[in-house]
């Protein structure tokens, strides 16, 4: 893995296979968490192959694959009546069960009328625009896989940024990592890890791949956002 | 017929800040401390969101950091509810409540 770096009009980082899979893997999972559904899952999966593997190509499917529409514009009242987690007779969505979904759709207030209004007015908006920029870092991966590489277009970064913090939420949700020190104490596990003989349990196996993986994303997205703070500073 | 809050001695804009900043409709966005986001995201966040310069978006980021939240903008409600999504959307913890609560 090599960090993004400014290269022209885009942040180019460097993913093997193996790292681009596992990335790919969590994004699914997240827009799945966020209620994706198969056509859409499949359709981010299935880029259409192109017979040659010319640069300019590859970049036209990079550059494509960031092709997401912004937040807002959805009738949300209409929108919000025909969203799948409005139990019915409400009037809008109420706050989800799962703790990975609560943080990527928190809410917004203290008060549960605000906090109800809220969500009936933002909620399904903000649901597809998470899961179309989780899919479309799948898309931007598939696309960048022969060279080994995930590119953005600036001005498309911050949908990546966004898709990389809302994979590292849920992964630090099922990790329980609920306040710094728990956070700070992942990196000493880690550490500890890589010393001893390895994990002695399946669930400890599994603990350490998310652990692995976060400690993994949160060095690429430190790098994105230097990059991004750099190109403010013009 | 001018409504009774119409005056023409000031920009409009401005006239909408006053009447926020000074009635009961005053609002805040909060920003919440969390474990995963980083100093220099929250910090990108508010230069890209806002337009604060560094220094304000470095001030905020800290107080955030060391008190737990801060207070990252004021208006009338429907404001704030898009301030607050816009929050959500770039993954921070974000609430909003009456100013002064």
């Amino acid at each position: 893995m090599r960090a993004f770096r400014p290269r022209g009009e885009r942040y180019v980082a460097r993913l093997e296979e193996v790292e681009r899979e596992v990335v790919a893997q969590l994004a699914t999972d997240v827009a799945e968490v966020l209620g994706a559904t198969p056509v859409q899952l499949a359709a981010a999966q299935g880029g259409e192959e192109v017979s040659d593997g010319e640069e300019s190509g590859i970049r036209v499917r990079e550059a494509a694959a960031w092709d997401v529409p912004p937040l807002g514009g959805v009738d949300h009242v209409l929108a919000s009546l025909a969203d799948p987690s409005t139990p019915a007779g409400e009037r809008g969505p109420s706050e989800p069960v799962d703790p990975a979904l609560r943080r990527l759709l928190p809410s917004a207030s203290d008060d549960a009328e605000v906090a109800a209004e809220f969500r009936r007015f933002t909620q399904v908006d903000l649901r597809a625009h998470k899961i179309d920029r989780l899919l479309a870092l799948v898309a931007a991966l598939e696309a960048g896989a022969a060279k080994e590489r995930l590119a953005v277009p600036k001005e498309r970064a911050d949908l990546l940024a966004g898709a990389l913090v809302d994979i590292r939420l849920v992964i630090a949700e099922r990790l329980g990592l609920d306040s710094d020190a728990s956070a700070d104490a992942l990196y000493s596990e880690l550490a500890d890890a890589e010393a001893g003989d390895g994990p002695d349990s399946v669930t400890a196996a599994l603990r350490l791949q998310l652990a692995t993986a976060y400690a993994a994303l949160t060095w690429l997205q430190e790098s994105l956002v230097t990059a991004q703070l750099a190109d403010l500073d013009g | 017929m001018l409504a009774p809050s119409a005056r023409l001695s000031l920009p409009l804009e401005e006239v909408d800040v006053a009447e926020e900043l000074g009635t009961a409709d005053a609002w805040v966005t909060i920003v919440w401390n969390d474990p995963v986001n980083l100093m220099s995201y929250v910090t990108y966040v508010f230069r890209s969101y806002f337009g604060h310069p560094q220094e304000e978006a470095e001030r905020l980021m800290l107080l955030v950091h060391h008190e737990g939240k801060a207070v990252v903008s004021t208006g009338h409600r429907e404001k704030m509810e898009v301030d607050v999504q816009a929050m959500h959307s770039y993954g921070l913890w974000a609430t909003m409540q009456r100013s002064g609560q």
